[in-house]
């Protein structure tokens, strides 16, 4: 008995996941993507992060971030949730106010002149205004997106590897500086931009990159833990979907080995309670933007399932996950009724909160989580 | 887990040799035997009804199938440990007749909460028929060694002290393979 209960208690607590609706998961996506207009400020920038415990507004910024959240909004615009082109038009709008340009391959970056230039900004920006395009139909973009890419490109080393800053000093990237998310945000850029523009050349540098990611990354950057990277199961879904592309069998072997990264950081995190013996065997709940996260990248993998055979194993379970992260990201959204007792209601409702913070990626993430479980077939 | 790995999960859980010397010393082989077959049937009942409960116990308890392999991999983990530095079990009273089938051979010898968890984790994975014919064959190999003489032993008291040691790290090897399993399944 004594040894049934520390099982219980220590090794294997109750998973829950909650079973949301497709109203509610949409619901639950256009309360955030709510809190993202009720808190952009006139130039096109988010609250970056708000302490609820302190009532306190974080007067940082991030880049990347403020890429990240415009794709966020695209993706729910391309779902027709109110509001979503049209804040995400706004962000987009302060990233294009904020381009370097440069030499040699004429490129553009996303960032502020004379700063190190991050990859990851540029990428996710690239990504951004091809959902837009995809959305829009406007081809307005269509040379921004070209020297967006031709600067991704200049990051990317021979062997594959992506250099996670460029240097303004040098005019060229910095030499052995990587980021643990760059690399996918590259990949799933270059991945999208031959999906847009089949012509142009960008497959090259993304099979460049998703052969290093496949076999490489871990051993060269980050040998233990592993890394649950939702960009490049992004990226891998994207390329699985190339005309007449078939992903590599090193590739497959990569996508599930995230699955089960993915699977097992779901099934500890549907572990979790806010409270009790759990949380002290098990800790507290995961930020917005880490639960989200898992849900992109689970839900990403389950799309990549859905078109190679060779993942049909998963498929199932991926399906379970994805859902179950849906239905966390639903059951600990904070609710208008709950925001009323809270110092300012409107920085609070529609967000997600880890020990009082919520930040801006907390809502792009699980939008965009909640997004690929509403539908994982498209 | 494979059908193999469970069934070298259980082999090596039971850990026949080390079971010897705990075995009812009985006036004669027969019912030395016998006993063991009716503690042995009597746990077999028990882990083939957790294997055929077990995905509807595991929904009941919200835990998936890929969860229960890293807690039987890890309970399994402490048991080898102990088989590993723990001193085997030795003859203790028995109840008297057939009673003996059910004190010791059954409890505490061959019902144990690591084969408990290891029935339900197989279950869920690899179905009723698979984890009861590695049950089985691991109850089997109980059953054989009680039929082998108590006096002369069959195999001299050191070799025997090593095959249970070395029966015990195949479990931490096989419980760590169970673990990471678990760990890497969606």
């Amino acid at each position: 008995m004594a040894v049934a209960v520390v099982v219980r208690v220590a090794v294997v607590p109750p998973e829950r996941c909650p079973s949301p609706s497709v109203q509610e998961r949409r619901a639950a996506a256009a309360a955030a993507v709510g809190w993202l207009a009720r808190n952009q400020e006139t130039d096109g920038t988010w609250l970056y992060q708000y302490d609820a415990g302190a009532d306190e507004i974080s007067s940082d910024y991030n880049l990347v971030r403020h890429a990240g959240v415009t794709l966020s909004l695209y993706q729910a615009a391309g779902v027709g949730l109110d509001r979503a082109e049209r804040v995400a038009d706004r962000g987009a709008d302060y990233a294009r106010d904020h381009l370097v340009d440069g030499e040699p391959a004429e490129f553009a970056a996303f960032g502020f002149p004379g700063a190190r230039l991050e990859t990851g900004a540029t990428a996710l920006l690239t990504a951004a205004l091809l959902e837009r395009r995809a959305v829009t139909g406007d081809r307005s973009d269509d040379r921004l997106l070209a020297r967006l890419g031709n600067f991704l490109v200049g990051q990317v080393r021979d062997d594959g590897a992506v250099l996670s800053l460029w240097d303004p000093q040098t005019r060229a990237p910095v030499p052995d500086h990587y980021d643990r998310f760059a690399t996918g945000e590259a990949l799933w850029a270059l991945a999208r931009l031959h999906r847009a523009f089949p012509e142009a050349g960008w497959d090259e540098p993304a099979r460049q990159v998703a052969r290093y990611v496949a076999t490489d990354r871990d051993r060269d950057e980050r040998r233990f833990p592993y890394l649950s990277d939702h960009w490049s199961a992004y990226a891998f879904d994207e390329m699985a979907r190339w005309p007449g592309n078939r992903l590599d069998e090193p590739e497959i072997e990569y996508a599930r080995r995230q699955a089960g990264i993915h699977g097992v950081q779901v099934r500890y995190e549907s572990q979790r309670r806010d409270g009790g013996v759990t949380e002290l065997v098990r800790g507290p709940y995961a930020p917005g933007s880490g639960l989200g996260t898992l849900g992109e990248g689970i839900g990403a993998l389950g799309r990549l399932a859905a078109v190679d055979a060779r993942l049909d194993d998963v498929a199932s379970d991926l399906a379970d996950r994805a859902e179950c992260v849906s239905g966390m990201l639903v059951d600990r959204q904070v609710t208008a009724a709950e925001a009323q007792s809270m110092a300012q209601p409107d920085l609070a409702r529609g967000a997600w909160f880890h020990r009082d913070l919520t930040r801006m990626d907390d809502q792009q993430h699980a939008i965009s989580a909640l997004l690929v479980a509403q539908d994982p077939a498209q | 887990m494979s059908g193999a790995l469970v069934i070298l999960a259980f082999v090596v859980a039971v850990n026949p040799a080390r079971l010897y010397g705990a075995l009812p010393r009985a006036d004669d082989r027969r019912s030395r035997v016998l006993v063991t077959v009716l503690g042995g049937a009597g746990s077999l009942a028990v882990y083939a009804a957790l294997a055929a409960v077990a995905e509807s116990l595991l929904d009941w308890l919200d835990v998936a199938p890929a969860s229960m392999r890293i807690a039987a991999g890890l309970v399994l983990l402490v048991a080898g440990g102990r088989d590993l530095v723990g001193r085997p079990p030795a003859a203790e009273p028995a109840l008297r007749g057939w009673q003996a089938a059910i004190v010791p051979v059954a409890i505490p010898l061959l019902l144990r909460p690591e084969l408990a968890v290891l029935a339900i984790a197989a279950g869920a994975d690899d179905g009723f028929v698979a984890t009861v014919v590695a049950a089985t064959l691991a109850v089997l190999l109980v059953v054989i060694s009680a039929w082998a003489p108590a006096e002369p032993a069959p195999l001299p008291a050191r070799v025997r002290d090593w095959l249970v040691r070395l029966t015990a790290v195949a479990l931490i090897a096989v419980a760590a393979a169970i673990a990471v399993d678990g760990i890497l399944a969606v």
